[in-house]
């Protein structure tokens, strides 16, 4: 290093030494200016304190003036010490006494007034504050005797406060000065205490009553406290405070495992400072097993260490026995989950098996729990998985249970049907599940399929017995039909006697026939449930009276008395089906006389019971005949049988006809009875309820005596592919006066329709080229509304039930069931033409005797009005006027609508007369009206409206004149 | 940090190393105060690091060693400053319990602006004191060198050990034989 380094060095460490003197002098100036400022700051202060010191020295000084000063003092001190104090002199006049002290013995003077006041004259009047105010001066003067000191004196004052009196003597040099009472108010003190006791003894209660052993330890293991629970004997209660286990083992004479058991608890607890648990199994005196759970529980110090240790025992033998209990009885459930054949599940919400049992597994082809915790879904077969949701899981979530059908596979692919009935299990605080029970009905479901095929079967071979029941009925009717009416005309013609004979025979026998077959299709309907009753308003004696009349002439054949006698003196009709009386009366009639050959036969109606809309009517049929054997009398009723067989011989008949009674009677609700006494004769009678009918039956008797012509000339179309039946309606129609044509099928039919004019259509409903159904859908198709709304009436040998319906909906007005009798098709064209508004002239010969001939001929029917008037004549007037009044211009109202094309209102219109035609009974409108309504309503085949509209008015026209003419208005 | 603690290692340097090296350090570390340093005032500790660091070049020797001796060093400086705040007749042990308890609180009376580190007493027995040490300035070779150096001075035959904690705390372990 060479000088001029160093030197250079050393300038710049002296260039640094200068700046740095610089810098700590430039410090030294601003900490002396700092200093100067706090010195002046010292200097205030410390003359401010001077001046502080000065005056408080001189307030000393004054203070210290005096020995009143030390006086005033210790007076000061007496006045503020918290003990009551009176101070006497041997004299026991009061040197002293404090503020206390007064409050103590509520004396209402001021402290420094008491001084030199005579005690022993004081406490006469003081000792009446006290409980025991008596010994109270005796126990005073004996302090003062005696001159010793007593400390902690307990008093109790009346108002309850508890005092510690020190009686202390004052002695100076050998001479007695005096003595101090000091009273100590302990009464709160001794309240907390009490309180504190009282808390003590409550809370040891609780552990007292605690259920439970509970005991406390020190560190050492002994036992600081037992509670009555863990041990019941007081005295050893007492005996085992400071005591272990093992010294309680010993004295009880018990095995000493358990204390070191115990022991070793306790060690890990206070090594651990963490409470253990533990059960213990205890032999009782009796040499019961119990079980308890036991804890120790440390209590810690402030420090940290274990003060002291907490015993907990609870008696846990019941729980214990529970506990095997239940454990025995899940083992009996999963026994029975696990070994029975019924198939049994348990699954999530989501569908996924939980638990499955063996069963299930065996019959699916699994592995006992291979398909636990798999979706249910994978064991159904594809096309059904997207339904398991819906229609299971779903319906299962919300109504909590489900049953059906689950089609599943087995893991060989095999489907299997089971019947299942599952439960959605709900317990609190877990989560829900569903329980299922299924049963495998794949071989029932397999039975079940095989059945619906014999079912199948069974009913194809019914319906082909129906069928060929309908074609013979259908097969016979015709022919029937032919013989039946050629026998009619037959009789028109002249015969002798012996020929007369003949023919009787002729028409006894196929009218016989004619009920064999009817019987027998009665009897098929009844069996297939398939017989329908009508609910017709009708008068029950009237229908009896007629079914008796027809058998006057079988009767007096046989020279048998035949009466009807009606007990039912009301006047009521009956809602029913006044068919099928008919026909059970007839049955029984006529077995009545076919089974008597001298005496009488003698039907009766009788009242039975008359409710407010219901009525019950016995009806009894009596003869004199030959009776019933007694062991018969049951067997009668069944099909084919009859009392005996010689009866067949004699008397003919099917042996269904009493079958078929009983049955009907049965689904009218009654029951047919029989008494009879063999060789004296038989009564058989029923009883059957009936609705009352409110409205005056409108009956349809056939009159006996028709006057044929009274019709006119009508023009009719007879639709007929059978010859004889051609021949015989002409034959008969031509005979009323009437124009006949005829068609040879349904075809024909139609195109004769389109060129002539007819009044009505005969149409049978089997022919060739087009049937009857098919050829009335035709012309009801026609434009000419005229022609397209001809009357056609079916005549039919099908008569099975649904027929009549079906040519009803066809657009057909009527049918009638071959074969048919003249007065019967007078009956059903005669209602068929008044309907159509054909006017019928009034025969005068039958008016007066048939009501009903009256109803044919005329437009209108006021019997509704009638009822509704109750006799009242001037109403049935007053509505006759108001009808003759308003409907003009309804009328007028419905063409002009119909002109304009507004089918709409034409439809209101039409629904607005729909009620006064049928109350004025203008029957042969009460379809058409309905009609119109229907078609304005929808605006439907409106090209028939204006030929209805027209119709409709010409019809009402008539009426209003005819109306005119019959009230002369 | 305070100037006295640069002074005292200038003053070191100087004596052990010579006039020229000090100034060479002064100049090669580039400071801001540029070593003008008078011992009442505040400066950046960051220079304290760069001069020791500067040293360790020039000597050889590590930073660390450097620190220690200058703690050694520097205690007989601040024994002999310090009079009022203990002496050698209060012996080692009650020495090192007033550092952090009196001394420390003291010297900030004087220096409100010192940054003094914590000395926190972890045990004391009759012949065993634990220190930590915490500081921002991560000074415990210096600390370790002050504390060979209160041993010399008061005279007593104890060993200090040190170990670290982790972020700069140190243990200091002061025994005596």
């Amino acid at each position: 290093m060479d000088l001029k380094q160093q030197i250079q060095a050393l300038e710049q460490i002296l260039e640094r030494e200068r700046r740095a003197r610089m810098a700590s002098e430039q410090l030294i100036e601003e900490k002396a200016t700092e200093l100067y400022s706090i010195h002046r700051e010292v200097i205030k202060l410390n003359s401010k304190l001077e001046q502080l010191v000065a005056e408080r020295t001189e307030d000393l000084t004054l203070k210290n003036e005096g020995l009143q000063v030390a006086t005033n003092r210790l007076a000061l001190l007496i006045q503020n010490l918290q003990f009551a104090v009176l101070l006497e002199d041997e004299y026991r006049k009061i040197v002293m006494v404090n503020q206390r002290f007064c409050d103590l013995f509520m004396t209402p003077v001021a402290p420094e007034k008491l001084i030199g006041a005579d005690c022993a004259e004081a406490a006469e009047e003081t000792k009446e504050l006290f409980q025991d105010s008596e010994t109270f001066i005796e126990r005073v003067d004996r302090l003062l005797e005696d001159r010793q000191p007593f400390l902690n004196e307990e008093l109790h004052l009346k108002n309850g406060k508890v005092i510690l009196r020190d009686f202390i003597p004052i002695w100076s040099q050998g001479k007695y000065q005096g003595h101090l009472w000091i009273y100590n108010d302990v009464t709160e003190k001794r309240m907390a205490e009490l309180k504190l006791s009282e808390q003590r003894q409550f809370y040891e209660n609780i552990l007292n009553s605690i259920p439970a052993d509970i005991a406390v330890f020190n560190n050492q293991h002994q036992y600081l406290f037992v509670n009555p629970v863990g041990i019941k004997d007081d005295a050893l209660r007492e005996w085992i405070i400071g005591k272990t286990d093992e010294d309680y083992c010993r004295m009880r004479g018990r095995d000493l495992g358990l204390a070191k058991d115990r022991s070793q608890l306790f060690n890990k607890v206070m090594k651990e400072k963490k409470q253990v648990e533990w059960e213990e199994r205890l032999l009782n005196k009796e040499g019961e097993v119990g079980y308890f759970l036991r804890k120790f529980f440390p209590v810690l110090d402030a420090s940290g260490e274990v003060e002291l240790l907490i015993g907990y025992g609870v008696n846990i033998t019941e729980r214990k026995k529970w506990e095997q209990e239940v454990e025995r009885s899940e083992k009996r459930y999963r026994d029975l989950f696990d070994y029975s054949q019924a198939l049994i599940c348990t699954h999530d919400m989501d569908g996924v098996f939980i638990n499955v049992n063996p069963a299930i597994s065996e019959l699916m082809g699994y592995a006992p729990g291979e398909m636990i915790g798999r979706k249910i879904e994978e064991f159904i077969p594809y096309d059904e998985k997207g339904l398991f949701k819906t229609l299971y899981l779903d319906v299962i979530n919300e109504k909590g249970k489900a049953e059906g059908v689950f089609r599943v596979l087995s893991k060989e692919g095999k489907k299997l049907y089971l019947l299942f009935k599952n439960y959605k299990m709900e317990e609190y605080g877990s989560d829900p599940y569903i329980i299922g029970f299924s049963q495998d009905i794949s071989e029932m479901i397999a039975a079940e399929k095989e059945l619906r095929v014999a079912k199948k079967i069974t009913e194809e071979s019914a319906k082909a017995k129906e069928v060929f029941l309908a074609n013979m009925s259908h097969e016979i009717r015709t022919p029937m039909n032919g013989v039946m009416g050629i026998a009619g005309l037959l009789g028109k013609t002249s015969l002798d006697e012996e020929q007369r004979n003949y023919l009787r025979l002729i028409q006894e026998s196929a009218n016989n026939l004619l009920v064999i077959i009817n019987d027998v299709l009665d009897l098929e309907k009844i069996i297939m449930g398939k017989l329908q009753l009508e609910n017709l308003a009708f008068s029950l004696p009237e229908r009896i009276e007629m079914c008796v009349q027809s058998f006057t002439y079988k009767a007096e054949e046989k020279g048998l008395t035949l009466l009807y006698k009606n007990f039912c003196k009301d006047e009521f009709a009956v809602i029913g089906d006044p068919y099928r009386i008919n026909q059970v009366m007839n049955n029984l009639i006529n077995n009545a006389i076919k089974f008597t050959d001298k005496g009488s036969v003698l039907v009766e109606t009788r009242l039975k019971e008359r409710h407010e809309s219901k009525v019950f009517i016995e009806f009894i049929v009596n003869d004199t005949g030959v009776g019933i054997p007694e062991n018969k009398q049951k067997e009668i009723f069944e099909p084919f049988v009859q009392a005996s067989s010689s009866v067949s011989r004699l008397h003919g008949g099917t042996g269904l006809g009493l079958s078929i009674c009983k049955d009907l009677i049965n689904m009218m609700g009654g029951e047919l009875m029989v008494d009879s006494l063999e060789g004296k004769g038989s009564t058989f009678h029923f009883v059957l309820p009936f609705e009352i009918s409110s409205m005056i039956p409108n009956t349809q008797k056939i009159p006996d005596h028709m006057d044929y012509k009274s019709l006119g000339n009508r023009k009719i179309l007879v639709a007929e592919d059978v010859e004889l039946n051609q021949f015989l309606a002409k034959h008969i129609l031509e005979s009323w006066g009437f124009e006949v044509v005829l068609a040879n099928n349904g075809l024909e039919a139609v195109e004769r329709v389109k060129a002539e004019n007819f009044d009505l259509i005969l149409m049978d409903i089997q022919m060739p080229e087009m049937d009857g159904i098919a050829a009335t859908e035709a012309i009801r198709k026609l434009e000419d509304v005229k022609k397209a709304s001809l009357p056609i009436v079916a005549l039919t040998a099908n008569v099975l039930k649904g027929d009549s319906d079906k040519y009803l909906r066809a657009g057909m007005n009527d049918y009638l069931a071959k074969p048919f009798d003249e007065s019967k098709l007078f009956v059903v064209i005669s209602k068929n033409l008044q309907e159509a508004g054909v006017e019928i002239q009034s025969a005068n010969q039958t008016t007066q005797k048939i009501s009903n001939m009256e109803t044919i001929q005329k437009l209108y029917d006021l019997a509704m009005v009638e009822t509704i008037s109750g006799g009242d004549k001037a109403f049935v007037k007053k509505m006759v006027q108001l009808f003759i009044d308003t409907i003009p211009q309804t009328m007028q109202d419905m063409e002009k609508a119909a002109a304009s094309e507004q089918w709409e209102a034409t439809g209101k219109l039409a629904h607005k007369m729909k009620s006064t035609i049928d109350s004025m009974g203008i029957v042969s409108l009460k379809a058409e009206i309905r009609t119109l309504e229907a078609n304005g309503k929808a605006s439907e085949s409106v090209d028939q409206i204006p030929g209805q509209v027209q119709h409709i008015n010409e019809v009402l026209g008539k009426c209003i004149e005819q109306i005119k003419k019959d009230f002369g208005l | 940090m305070k100037g006295i603690v640069f002074t005292g290692l200038l003053e070191m340097v100087e004596k052990r190393f010579g006039y020229v090296v000090a100034n060479d350090i002064i100049i090669k570390s580039n400071l801001p105060s540029e070593g003008v340093y008078t011992s009442v005032g505040t400066y950046d500790y960051k220079e304290m690091q760069s001069l020791v660091k500067q040293l360790s070049v020039e000597t050889g020797l590590s930073g660390n060693e450097l620190l220690e001796a200058f703690g050694t060093y520097y205690f007989e400086k601040l024994a002999a400053k310090a009079v009022d705040l203990f002496s050698v007749s209060d012996g080692l042990f009650v020495f090192l319990s007033k550092v952090e308890t009196y001394i420390h609180p003291e010297v900030l009376k004087l220096y409100p602006d010192a940054q003094l580190p914590t000395f926190v007493i972890e045990e004391h027995t009759e012949n065993r004191i634990l220190m930590l040490y915490q500081s921002k300035r991560r000074m415990e070779y210096f600390a370790f060198g002050l504390l060979k150096g209160a041993i010399s001075y008061f005279g007593e035959t104890a060993e200090v050990s040190m170990e670290g904690k982790g972020n700069g705390d140190t243990l200091f372990i002061i025994s005596k034989k």
